[in-house]
C-alpha cells in the first residue's frame, strides 16, 4: 500500500496534460483491473499510461442547438491502489489552453474569460484524480462501471460521478466514459455574449487507451 | 421557350428578384444547428442578431476578423457603427443585392442588371418578446412594388416554449440561400411568398418543432380566388451538432382556383469537417383531384471553404411532375461565395438546367454584390 501511495504522488507529480476526467481515471483505474493489474493494495501494482485520448464537451447553447467542443491533449498514469471498489491512483490531465470549440472567436473567450488560462496553475489545467470505479472489481473487469472522482478546474476542487465503459484492445485498455459537469459548480459563470449564451450543465466524453507503463 | 425555362427567367429574372435576406445553413460547419443563433427570425433569413452580426465579421469573413478576445471598434454594427449604439434596443439593418443576370435558352438570351434586394429591417427583443419589422422593394419589372413583407411579434420563455404571429415565411425543410431551388419554389415560398400565420414552436437543446396555420399567402389575403388555409410543420432533431435531420410538411387548402396541395419530406445536414457541409433534401408533392399522382423533388448541397471566407457550391437538384416521375427538370448549380468582409459578400451562381422531356437546357449566371448594412 506504501508503494502504491508513493505512485500516486509520484504520478500525480509527472501526469502530463490536463485531465477531464474523472472518467478518465475511472477507465484508467478500469483498464488496470482489465489488464489483471496486480491484486489489491499490491506493492507489484501495474501503471497504466494513456497513450491515446480525447476529450469532447458537449456545450447546448442558448436559444438553442449546441457545440462540441474538444482537445486530445489527455495525459495520465493510473495505478490500480485497491478494488472492490477498484481505486486508482495517478491523475489524469487536460490542457485547456487545447481545447477547440470549432470557431476562434469562442476559443479566444473560453480560454481568456471563462476558463481563465492565463492565471497559471490551477486554471491552465483540469485533472481528474482520485478515481474509483464502484463497480469495478479489480483484474480482469470488463464492462460498464459507475465512477466517482475529484475533478479541479479554474481553480476549484469538486466530485463528479459518471459511468465508464471498459474493454480490452490489442494495444491495451480502451476506456470511454461521460460525466455531467456544471459550469457553477467550478466558480465559472456560463458564458453569455451579445445574446446568445452556454447552459451551465455540459456533458464531458473521455475516451482513451492506456498501455502498460513499461517505465515502472 | 418552354415552361421550364420560362419559370427559371422568370424565377431568376423578374419575381424572384427580391430575395428576402438568406440564410446560410453551410454554417452547420460551424456547429451552428439552429437559425435562431444568428437572426432573429426562428425560420432562418433576415436580419441578423448582434451575436450573428459579430459571427460574421470575427469567424465568417476573410478580413474582417480583429485582434484580441473581443471585436474592436464597430465595424459589425449597424451601417458600420455610425450611430455609435444609440438606436439600442432597437437593432436595425439595410440589405442590398445589386446584381447582374445573364440568361441563356438557346436562341433567347438576356443580360440585365438589376437590384434584387432593397429593404430596412428593425428589430426590438425585450424580456422574451421580439417584434420584427422590415420595409421591402420588390423588383417586378418596370413597375416595383415597395411594401413590408415581413412583420410580426415572438415570444419564447426561458423553458422554450415560443408563438409567433403575423407575416413570416414558414419554416420548411432547410432554408438555403438559394429561395430559388426546387425544394422551396413548388411551394410558393421564395418570392415574397410569406404568409399570415401563427407559429407555435418548442425548442430544446436537441429538438425543434415548429408548427404554424393561417389564412395563407399574405398577398392573397383579399383575393378570394387565391386565398387557401396553409398549415406547416417542421421537426428538426440535431442528431450531434454537425449533424441534423429535419421532418417537414406543408399543406395549403384549395382556392378557386388550385386544388389542395402540399409537399412533405425529410432533409439531413452533415458537417463532416469544420469547412464542409452536406445537405440533402428530399420531398413527396402531392394534390388534391389527383390520387396517387405524386411529383418529387431532391436536393443536394455540397458547400466547402476552400479559404477562409470563400465557400464553393456544388447543387444538383431534381423536380419532376405530378404523374410523371420521367418528367420535369434537371438543375445543377454551381457558385462561389465570397464572405469579403463585414457588411459585403460577393456571390457568384451559374444554373443549368435541362428539362427531363424535351432535352431543351437553359443557363443563367448569376453575379450579386450582396450588402447587409
Amino acid at each position: 500500500m506504501a508503494r502504491a501511495i508513493d505512485d500516486r504522488a509520484r504520478f500525480g507529480v509527472c501526469g502530463a496534460g490536463a485531465t477531464f476526467g474523472r472518467a478518465a481515471r475511472a477507465a484508467a483505474v478500469a483498464a488496470c483491473a482489465l489488464a489483471g493489474a496486480a491484486a489489491v493494495g499490491s506493492a507489484n501494482a501495474p501503471a497504466w499510461r494513456i497513450t491515446q485520448g480525447d476529450v469532447r464537451i458537449a456545450v447546448p447553447l442558448r436559444p438553442g442547438g449546441a457545440f462540441e467542443a474538444k482537445t486530445s491533449s489527455l495525459a495520465g498514469t493510473l495505478a490500480l491502489a485497491s478494488s472492490q471498489p477498484a481505486v486508482l491512483t495517478g491523475e489524469l490531465k487536460v490542457e485547456l489552453a487545447t481545447i477547440d470549440t470549432g470557431i476562434d472567436l469562442r476559443n479566444r473567450h473560453l480560454r481568456e474569460n471563462y476558463l481563465e488560462v492565463s492565471k497559471g496553475p490551477g486554471f491552465d489545467t483540469a485533472v481528474l484524480s482520485e478515481i474509483r470505479l464502484l463497480e469495478a472489481n479489480g483484474e480482469g473487469f470488463e464492462g460498464r462501471s459507475n465512477f466517482a472522482g475529484s475533478l479541479r478546474l479554474h481553480g476549484v476542487s469538486r466530485s463528479v460521478a459518471g459511468s465508464a465503459e471498459i474493454r480490452r484492445e490489442a494495444a491495451g485498455v480502451r476506456v470511454v466514459a461521460t460525466f455531467p459537469l456544471a459550469l457553477t459548480d467550478f466558480g465559472i459563470e456560463p458564458p453569455q455574449y451579445m445574446g446568445v449564451g452556454v447552459a451551465n450543465k455540459l456533458i464531458v466524453k473521455v475516451a482513451f487507451t492506456a498501455t502498460r507503463d513499461s517505465s515502472r | 421557350m418552354n415552361r421550364h425555362a420560362l419559370r427559371t427567367f422568370a424565377t431568376l429574372a423578374l419575381t424572384a428578384a427580391a430575395a428576402v435576406s438568406s440564410a446560410e445553413p453551410i454554417f452547420l460547419s460551424r456547429q451552428y444547428s439552429r437559425c435562431t443563433n444568428c437572426h432573429y427570425s426562428p425560420a432562418g433569413g433576415g436580419l441578423l442578431t448582434p451575436y450573428g452580426r459579430s459571427l460574421s465579421r470575427e469567424e465568417l469573413s476573410t478580413f474582417g476578423r480583429s485582434p484580441g478576445p473581443t471585436p474592436q471598434g464597430r465595424e459589425h454594427e449597424f451601417l458600420f457603427g455610425l450611430l455609435r449604439g444609440r438606436s439600442e434596443p432597437l437593432q436595425l439593418g439595410i440589405d442590398l443585392r445589386p446584381s447582374r443576370l445573364h440568361f441563356d435558352f438557346g436562341e433567347l438570351t438576356s443580360t440585365r442588371s438589376l437590384l434584387m434586394n432593397a429593404e430596412l429591417t428593425a428589430a426590438l427583443r425585450r424580456n422574451g418578446f421580439t417584434f420584427y419589422g422590415q420595409l421591402g422593394r420588390q423588383p417586378r419589372g418596370d413597375d416595383p412594388r415597395v411594401a413590408s413583407f415581413e412583420h410580426w411579434l415572438g415570444y419564447e420563455s426561458e423553458r422554450g416554449l415560443g408563438a409567433r404571429v403575423g407575416r413570416f415565411l414558414p419554416a420548411y425543410g432547410v432554408r438555403l440561400a438559394d429561395h430559388t431551388s426546387l425544394t422551396r419554389a413548388p411551394l410558393d415560398l421564395d418570392n415574397e411568398d410569406q404568409v399570415y400565420a401563427l407559429e407555435l414552436s418548442h425548442r430544446s437543446d436537441r429538438h425543434l418543432v415548429q408548427l404554424s396555420a393561417g389564412p395563407g399567402l399574405a398577398d392573397a389575403l383579399d383575393d378570394a380566388e387565391r386565398r387557401a388555409f396553409t398549415a406547416s410543420g417542421r421537426f428538426q432533431l440535431d442528431v450531434t451538432p454537425r449533424t441534423v435531420l429535419v421532418a417537414s410538411g406543408l399543406w395549403r387548402d384549395d382556392s378557386r382556383l388550385e386544388p389542395a396541395r402540399g409537399m412533405t419530406g425529410l432533409a439531413l445536414g452533415i458537417a463532416p469537417a469544420s469547412r464542409l457541409t452536406v445537405w440533402t433534401e428530399a420531398d413527396v408533392r402531392f394534390r388534391g383531384g389527383s390520387p396517387g399522382a405524386h411529383a418529387y423533388a431532391f436536393l443536394g448541397e455540397a458547400a466547402f471553404e476552400v479559404y477562409r471566407g470563400v465557400w464553393l457550391k456544388l447543387t444538383p437538384q431534381l423536380l419532376t411532375e405530378f404523374g410523371n416521375g420521367s418528367a420535369g427538370v434537371v438543375r445543377v448549380a454551381v457558385g462561389a461565395d465570397w464572405l469579403v468582409r463585414t457588411h459585403w459578400n460577393v456571390v457568384l451562381s451559374y444554373y443549368d438546367e435541362r428539362d427531363r422531356v424535351t432535352d431543351a437546357k437553359t443557363r443563367t449566371l448569376l453575379v450579386q454584390l450582396h450588402l447587409y448594412l
